[in-house]
């Protein structure tokens, strides 16, 4: 059930952004996509769990990348959520492997798959919204703003990491 | 790195790389790791609130023989989404069957058994506890600690039933047991002759003798049977026990202490044990069963070990075992202990050596050829000449072949001759 979610994760993330490059004219970029999307799949079989890291960090470059050169959003979300997806997917089969053969597998899968799955959605929902609803602002409002909300989630972060105390 | 901070920095860069760009879309971006960030930490485990039992099916038993750990775990906190819970075992533990580690979702007042099976060669295996991590479901936070869940496995050295064994030592106790005391009295071995008491039974009579004397009269008197101080020292130095850096005749030595000291304390004496290796260890003296586990406890504690000071058998506390006692050492032996045991024996301590045959241990895993041959020659002739001094100095030896059952060869050398031949001075 993970592996699967896993592969398709992958590929998810990689079809998407070698879909927008390659639309968008950029067919060599996209070629590379794929040729790292087999990779990618050959370190998870390998299990190679540092590979995943810079996986994330590549899929979420080349999403950023693409919308900076003004390719569809749409792609671009996909491609960093299915990495982020296939990131966590990764570390959960590897932490899977400590589980002995008694111990309840099927429920930790099902469990995790299901979280991930809201958030996952939840991601793409706000995102999305995010993505509709365009308002002007100034840019030193949107300085602000953003500030305002890097410092919001590092406030939350923490409080979250001393247990909501 | 941590995966928290990891997603933290690819947070920051894409929203100060929204921002250089000046671009709203890659500031969206951000937002489904911020949403896998906070739903991990919202679900982060506050604490780590456990109970656990531990149940051993039997806490002494041999080597090799399968053991069942039962553990019982209550989740007294709350839920735990993630909980990785590993028993902390011996490496020397082997698992049969089930598993030590064990991956599971605890819900706040849930209770699981986990249980596994061991088996060990011998030795003392204590049980610490616990080592628990508990995570998010999404691994960003984790708490970890150790829960104390004390218990023991005593892997007990086996024992060969030895028949009754015959030593003589200078000195016995008052009680009754089976080592001539060199004193007359009730008895069974003929001791010699005295003038007719009051009391004495007409059995005891020496009709013959009393016919030589026409007003006296002679009963017979026999040699009391005592029990005695016994001290068994076990040399557990690196020196005498290891050859090629992997074998060892330790494991033959521990069988050799575990017999005598069960054939010795189930004739009645008072039995010690000193363990001379690493360090010392001794085991006070004691009579009977709760003795007998005694030293199969220390047994199972026993290991070889190196250290300068105790290298030489010259530290050997002789304090501990009182005078004119008997001792038996059970080493391979080294030429340097020869001065050490005759020292012994000039004390007054009656010294008996039972040394597991190192030459003929060795050779076992040796090619056979004609310089290997020439060199077993030559430090047989060695051993010879080591025994020999050890006995013209007054200390009984056995010599054991380990290729040759233990049991058998205490019966040839050490063993009680029957009535029959003991009647005419005979030996088997």
């Amino acid at each position: 059930m993970t592996l699967f979610a896993f592969v398709f994760s992958v590929l998810m993330s990689a079809g998407s952004l070698a879909y927008a490059y390659n639309t968008a004219g950029f067919v060599m970029l996209a070629r590379y996509v794929l040729v790292f999307a087999a990779l990618w799949l050959f370190a998870g079989w390998k299990r190679w769990t540092w590979f995943s890291a810079i996986v994330l960090l590549l899929s979420l470059a080349l999403a950023g990348f693409g919308l900076w050169v003004e390719l569809s959003p749409g792609w671009m979300i996909s491609g960093a959520l299915g990495g982020l997806l296939a990131w966590d997917l990764t570390a959960f089969m590897r932490r899977l492997r400590f589980a002995a053969r008694t111990d309840d597998l099927r429920g930790l899968e099902r469990r995790h798959l299901a979280r991930l799955t809201i958030v996952a959605l939840a991601g793409v929902f706000l995102a999305s919204i995010a993505m509709l609803v365009r308002l002007e602002f100034t840019f030193e409002w949107v300085v602000l703003l953003t500030l305002i909300a890097g410092l919001g989630i590092t406030q939350l972060v923490s409080w979250l990491r001393r247990g909501g105390e | 790195m941590r995966r928290s901070l990891l997603l933290s920095l690819l947070i920051y860069g894409l929203i100060l790389f929204g921002l250089l760009t000046l671009r709203g879309d890659i500031l969206t971006l951000s937002i489904p790791l911020v949403i896998y960030l906070l739903s991990g930490l919202l679900r982060a485990p506050r604490e780590i609130n456990l109970n656990v039992e531990r149940k051993l099916s039997v806490e002494r038993t041999g080597a090799d023989m399968p053991v069942r750990v039962t553990l019982h775990i209550t989740n007294a906190g709350a839920t735990l989404e993630d909980v990785l819970i590993t028993d902390k075992l011996s490496p020397r533990l082997k698992i049969l069957d089930g598993s030590a580690r064990h991956l599971l979702h605890l819900a706040k007042g849930q209770t699981v058994n986990l249980t596994y099976t061991v088996s060990g060669p011998r030795g003392y295996y204590p049980f610490p506890g616990l080592r628990v991590e508990a995570r998010d479901h999404f691994g960003l936070v984790s708490r970890e600690g150790t829960i104390p869940t004390p218990g023991q496995l005593f892997v007990l050295p086996s024992v060969l039933r030895l028949k009754q064994i015959a030593i003589r030592t200078r000195k016995t106790r008052v009680y009754s047991g089976t080592i001539p005391a060199r004193v007359g009295g009730p008895g069974v071995e003929f001791f010699g002759l005295r003038e007719y008491q009051a009391g004495d039974s007409p059995r005891w009579i020496n009709w013959r003798a009393s016919a030589r004397h026409a007003f006296s009269m002679y009963s017979n008197e026999f040699e009391q049977e005592r029990v005695a101080d016994i001290g068994i020292v076990l040399d557990g130095r690196l020196k005498t026990n290891i050859f090629d850096k992997e074998h060892s005749l330790f494991e033959y030595s521990i069988m050799a202490v575990a017999a005598m000291a069960d054939v010795l304390l189930s004739q009645g004496n008072r039995v010690g044990l000193l363990d001379y290796g690493r360090y010392l260890r001794w085991t006070f003296p004691g009579y009977g069963k709760i003795q007998r586990e005694r030293i199969l406890q220390a047994l199972a504690h026993a290991q070889i070990g190196s250290n300068t000071v105790f290298s030489e058998l010259e530290y050997i506390p002789t304090r501990l075992f009182p005078s004119h006692s008997q001792i038996i050492l059970v080493s391979p032996l080294d030429a340097d202990d020869v001065h050490v045991l005759v020292q012994l024996r000039a004390r007054g301590y009656q010294v008996m050596v039972i040394s597991p045959d190192p030459i003929a241990f060795e050779l076992s895993y040796l090619p056979k050829n004609e310089p290997v041959d020439q060199a077993a020659r030559l430090l047989r002739m060695e051993r010879k000449l080591l025994i020999h001094k050890l006995q013209r100095a007054g200390i009984q030896v056995l010599d054991w072949d380990i290729s040759q059952p233990f049991d058998q060869v205490v019966k040839r050398r050490l063993g009680r001759p029957p009535a029959l031949l003991r009647a005419i001075g005979g030996q088997i």
